[in-house]
């Protein structure tokens, strides 16, 4: 009893630790610098206005999109090959699509004769283009696995058995149920959408930019006014991140509504004309399939290319000299991200699990914005609060354990945004039967549990891992240079002109990404196809 | 006569005494194997690939392993340079100039005293006016490793050879939209405004040193006046201009611009040879003469590793690391000490002194309240 | 008659909104008690409880005894107290013999598997299911699922077998035989066993019957 006892507070602890000081570090860098806010400069700041209705028209026009697409093709659409571009690192996507669509780009180049300049770079509607591109296989993606959980092939015979048309029942039953579970997926992508960097930099315009490349551009500064600035505005940045949370609770609570409403009454001709031309919103699904394939064969193409300016189709010469050069120094850099990423990934998923765990047994509710916390908070103003709190230099290993350290949080996140539902809608009288039959709790975890929800464990692994090879401000700040992964590589390499050496680095993130998802998304297949059936 | 004799004599010396006993004496050479953490852009290939000789040649003749640590932009070492307390750091040495180097020496993050610490120093050419970086003396907190020349690309038969802003003018007047200048505060673009205002001002000397309000507000008018006709002439009639000086060189190249800006003398040939650029582009300045500046080395106060990357800076300011340093096959990058046999340094620009940083201040806040809105 | 196996007393269960005083329960080796009531009163919460596991929004308290011993604090594996649900709960990713061997008790885990076969074809022989052996669980039938489920929940030894709506699942004509097979099963192997259901036939007739009290203002 004692020690049953213990070992689930030595777990309560454990979960803590891991998982609270990085937040804690994070609340007292912000609050240790509270003296430092200062809003009428940043009020004064020439353009903020702009910055931040051009940051939240974006974050809502792609929220908004996002789910109606998600909402149309969630049903029609299989999330089968969209791993691999949930797989596509940011930057090597944007820099791959802004090479296709830019009034110059190779697409054009193609249809000679037809000029397109809607999707220049640094126009807000690149930027929701390239975002929309980007979220709605993670979306389509998140919605798969939830609509897995709620038995809507039944709700579907039920409606039409009542006299209702099929897209009816879609609309009216599943819908409502299926935005409730992607709320926790939605948030995050208006979030994202509202404090990206990367993509912003290369896509939006500049003059002014976003309030994130701001803050983000504040941050790199040291002028005493700046790192002002930086706090202000990071603080803002989080504010009005916590904003979109309720704007993704608003937009689920009017369709919500609307669905109540028409439950009893006849869809108006408007509605079903609006419905109608919903559809072809399906359509974004195939293109973001099409536009993912064609980013990377740009990206291809690049990497072996040379002389290529508009508006010829080939380029001057191909040429495998970039790669011959660097070759030998790319696999440090992409061992390095798969060692630590393994590691990470690891820790996460138990992490993850544990917490779950805890999360029955004790009954937290408010553990998933814990752990999402990460992900609704701009992510440079964490990491350099980190810097502050740990400060670290010494041996060369503490500095690869800082940059675990400070991969965990984000892997966690994307980890049990995963796990969580599945874990939720399990049937936890399983293990209490493993344990009736005379095996402690976490054997029969073990020996159940884990083989039921295998599915969902690999796949968590997996984007747990792949979030951890992404990192770049964590590894770049908390390694202190000692961690030189595939992705710092290829962000200073990004920051060149040379873009053959930007796109080897690009490709190489991409097929590590890709490798880790597909092979353990592979595994996941293989032994979880039982999980599903209950 | 005789005077300039005597020490090329010596440096012949040198160089031959160097050759001859391809390890330094046993007393430079470091005993153990000691790492030097060099936070360095990573975003060349021909620099990645400079510094990957260095650290070879470095591993063999002083027994020091050198590390480049690749970084997107150096603001990002010098945040966490300003972070860290003053024990130890984890950056043993630093490329940096202008601005961040400004910030570290206010903050006495860096290591003085660099010329009279590292041999090679006193082979550093006197001509090169390295003693004040952006107009803030550099007072031996670091040492010059290399010229950057602030220059244009130009697409052949459009712009006049060294356009004066009058030119420029008159070019976008009949070419609306083939010109743009990278967004301020990217530091090649409040270049660009700086050339304008050394243009505008007829090099005025008060543009040397820190302005009071009233000489700020004198020198500064002609160059707001002369934007505000240039701007709707520009890219996107000016409403937005392009985020980098790599977004401007693509549009450049595209054909979408007449013109993009680099601070490397050797940009074009390495463009050339990459086939970054068509054929057709040239290199050119604004006026006469090129913005010229020097790129730096230091060394941070708390680096546990000083005397290895002081011997790392004396490599680096070595003739032989020099001249590789300027091979147009590789970087490219002039050298920063007088050559003496062989072949010769590139030919540069007539070179332009750097206004006072105080000025660039001035540009970045006037310019972002007069046109971001 | 056997000796007292399960007792209990003073449970009370308490719902945000009400609760439940239960009397005490006595049941002896072999013997069965049936406990009636409506659905959604809290039948399988105290099943949930008596084998070891707290629920959400429902506190129980209470003492329980198993062969006299107090199991209060007690972990689920060491009560000895087997729990068999109406939809069974074979493991899907294991066949039919590898569920099982799931339930062979402790001690003979460490038998050879040439022994640990033997035991369980033996019993596979006993229903008549040997050929069911490699069988994937999603193949059974309702009745061959009951049959497997109980078997494992026996092969465990436990001293205390809880049964929720056991044979709910099972169609009429079925449920007659499996119903007597069951009981009869845990009466030759003098387990204790407790039986909740709504349907009064469900529950042998020589049987003592618990109604389920009526519920009072927290």
């Amino acid at each position: 009893m004692i020690v049953a006892q213990l070992k689930t507070k030595g777990g309560l602890a454990l979960a803590l630790l891991a998982l609270g000081l990085p937040l804690i570090a994070a609340v007292l860098g912000l609050l240790l610098n509270l003296r430092q806010l200062n809003f009428v400069a940043l009020l004064s700041y020439p353009g903020i206005c702009t910055m931040i209705w051009q940051g939240l028209l974006v974050a809502i026009v792609v929220t908004v999109i996002a789910t109606l697409v998600v909402m149309v093709s969630s049903y029609a659409i299989s999330s089968s090959g969209l791993r691999s571009i949930i797989a596509i690192p940011n930057l090597a996507f944007t820099v791959g699509i802004l090479w296709l669509i830019t009034p110059t780009g190779w697409l054009w180049r193609l249809l000679p004769g037809i000029e397109v300049d809607l999707f220049d770079r640094q126009y807000l509607l690149t930027f929701i283009l390239i975002l929309l591109l980007k979220e709605i296989p993670f979306l389509l993606f998140m919605s798969h696995r939830a609509l897995q959980q709620i038995p809507h092939q039944k709700w579907l015979i039920i409606g039409q058995s009542q006299g209702h048309s099929k897209a009816k029942t879609w609309w009216l039953i599943v819908i409502p149920a299926l935005l409730k579970r992607l709320r926790l997926p939605l948030m995050v992508v208006a979030v994202y959408s509202f404090s990206v960097i990367d993509i912003a930099l290369l896509a939006a315009p500049q003059l002014p930019s976003t309030l994130a490349v701001q803050v983000f551009e504040w941050q790199l500064n040291f002028t005493p006014d700046a790192r002002r600035l930086a706090y202000t505005g990071g603080l803002v940045l989080l504010a009005l991140s916590g904003l979109l949370c309720l704007v993704v609770i608003g937009q689920e609570y009017l369709i919500g509504q609307w669905s109540r409403k028409r439950l009893s009454s006849q869809v108006s001709r408007v509605e079903r004309l609006a419905l109608k031309l919903l559809k072809g919103l399906g359509a974004l699904p195939v293109l973001t399939r099409v536009f993912g394939i064609l980013a990377l064969g740009a990206l291809l193409a690049q990497s072996v290319s040379r002389g290529w300016f508009y508006p010829a189709i080939l380029p001057a010469d191909w040429t495998l000299q970039g790669w011959l050069q660097e070759w030998s120094y790319i696999w440090p850099g992409v061992i390095s991200a798969l060692g630590i990423a393994l590691i990470v990934g690891l820790l996460s998923v138990l992490l993850v699990t544990v917490l779950l765990e805890l999360k029955r047994t004790y009954h937290w509710r408010y553990l998933a914005i814990w752990v999402l916390l990460p992900l609704l908070v701009p992510q440079i103003l964490l990491v350099l609060s980190w810097h502050q709190m740990t400060n670290y230099s010494g041996s060369e290993a503490g500095y690869w354990l800082w940059v675990i350290w400070s991969h965990m949080p984000f892997s966690v996140a994307y980890a049990y945004l995963v796990l969580a539902p599945q874990e939720h809608a399990f049937d936890q009288r399983y293990v209490l039967v493993g344990r009736a039959l005379g095996y402690s709790f976490w054997r029969s975890w073990w020996r159940i549990k884990r083989p039921l929800l295998a599915g969902p464990l690999y796949l968590s692994l997996a984007l747990a891992m792949f979030i951890s090879v992404t990192q770049y401000v964590p590894t770049l700040i908390l390694g202190g240079g000692r961690v030189a992964t595939v992705t710092t590589d290829l962000m200073a390499a990004s920051s060149g002109i040379n873009t053959q050496l930007a796109a080897i680095y690009a490709l190489m993130q991409w097929l590590l990404a890709t490798g880790i998802l597909i092979g353990l998304t592979g595994l996941a297949g293989q032994r979880g196809s039982s999980a599903g059936e209950q | 006569m005789a005077s300039r004799l005597v020490p090329v004599l010596l440096a012949c010396l040198l160089i031959l005494s160097s050759m001859s006993i391809p390890a330094q004496s046993a007393a430079e050479r470091f005993e153990e194997t000691a790492p030097v953490y060099f936070y360095a852009w990573g975003g060349s290939s021909e620099v990645n690939n400079y510094l990957r000789w260095a650290a070879e040649e470095l591993k063999a003749r002083d027994n020091i392993e050198l590390i480049h640590v690749k970084v997107g932009d150096i603001s990002e070492a010098v945040a966490r340079l300003l972070n860290e307390d003053r024990n130890a750091s984890a950056i043993d040495l630093l490329w940096i100039n202008g601005e961040n180097f400004h910030a570290l020496k206010a903050a006495g993050k860096l290591l003085g005293k660099l010329p009279e610490r590292v041999e090679n120093a006193s082979k550093i050419n006197p001509d090169l006016n390295w003693q004040t970086d952006f107009g803030v003396p550099v007072d031996g907190y670091e040492l010059p490793w290399g010229v950057g020349q602030f220059h244009l690309l130009v697409r052949e038969n459009t712009l006049p050879v060294q356009p004066d802003p009058a030119q420029l003018l008159s070019y976008a007047q009949q070419h609306p939209g083939r010109l743009s200048y990278p967004k301020p505060p990217e530091f090649h673009g409040t270049t660009f405004l700086k050339s304008l205002l050394i243009s505008l001002n007829n090099q005025d000397e008060r543009l040397y040193s820190s302005p009071d309000a009233q000489t700020a507000k004198e020198l500064l008018a002609p160059l707001w006046r002369y934007l505000d006709q240039l701007h709707p002439l520009l890219w996107r009639q000016g409403r937005d201009f392009p985020g980098s000086a790599v977004v401007q060189q693509q549009l450049l190249a595209n054909g979408q611009l007449d013109m993009a800006v680099s601070f490397n003398p050797q940009e074009l040939t390495v463009a050339h040879r990459q086939q970054r650029l068509p054929p057709s582009i040239v290199a050119t300045t604004i006026g006469q003469s090129a913005i010229t500046n020097s790129h730096y080395l230091a060394v941070p106060a708390a680096s546990p590793h000083k005397d290895q990357a002081l011997a790392v800076i004396n490599f680096l300011l070595s003739e032989p690391a020099q001249r590789k340093k300027m091979d147009p096959m590789g970087w490219g990058d002039p050298p920063v000490i007088r050559l003496n046999a062989g072949k010769h340094a590139p030919d540069l620009f007539p070179a332009q002194s750097e206004p006072h940083l105080d000025w660039l201040r001035l540009i970045e806040q006037q310019w972002l309240e007069r046109y971001q809105r | 008659m056997g000796k007292t196996v399960l007792s209990t007393s003073d449970i009370s269960m308490r719902w945000p909104d009400h609760r439940v005083e239960l009397p005490p329960i006595q049941v002896n080796a072999g013997e069965v008690l049936g406990i009636m009531g409506p659905s959604g009163s809290g039948k399988s919460t105290l099943l949930r409880w008596l084998v070891g596991e707290q629920q959400q929004f429902v506190r129980t308290v209470g003492s329980i005894f198993v062969d006299g011993v107090s199991v209060q604090g007690v972990p689920v594996e060491q009560r000895k107290i087997g729990i068999l649900f109406q939809d069974v709960l074979l493991f899907p990713h294991l066949n039919v013999f590898d569920n099982l061997r799931f339930g062979l008790p402790a001690a003979q885990r460490q038998l050879s598997i040439a022994e640990q076969t033997e035991r369980i074809m033996e019993q596979l022989r006993a229903i008549q299911m040997s050929k069911y052996a490699q069988a994937a669980v999603s193949s059974l039938s309702g009745g061959q699922r009951a049959r497997i489920g109980l078997l494992r929940a026996l092969l465990n030894k436990p001293r205390v077998m809880l049964l929720d709506e056991p044979f709910a699942a099972l169609d009429a004509r079925l449920r007659c035989r499996i119903r007597e097979w069951t009981y009869g099963q845990l009466a030759e192997q003098q387990v204790a066993t407790i039986v909740v259901s709504h349907d009064p036939d469900d529950i042998p007739a020589n049987a003592n019957k618990l109604y389920w009290p009526e519920a009072r203002d927290a």
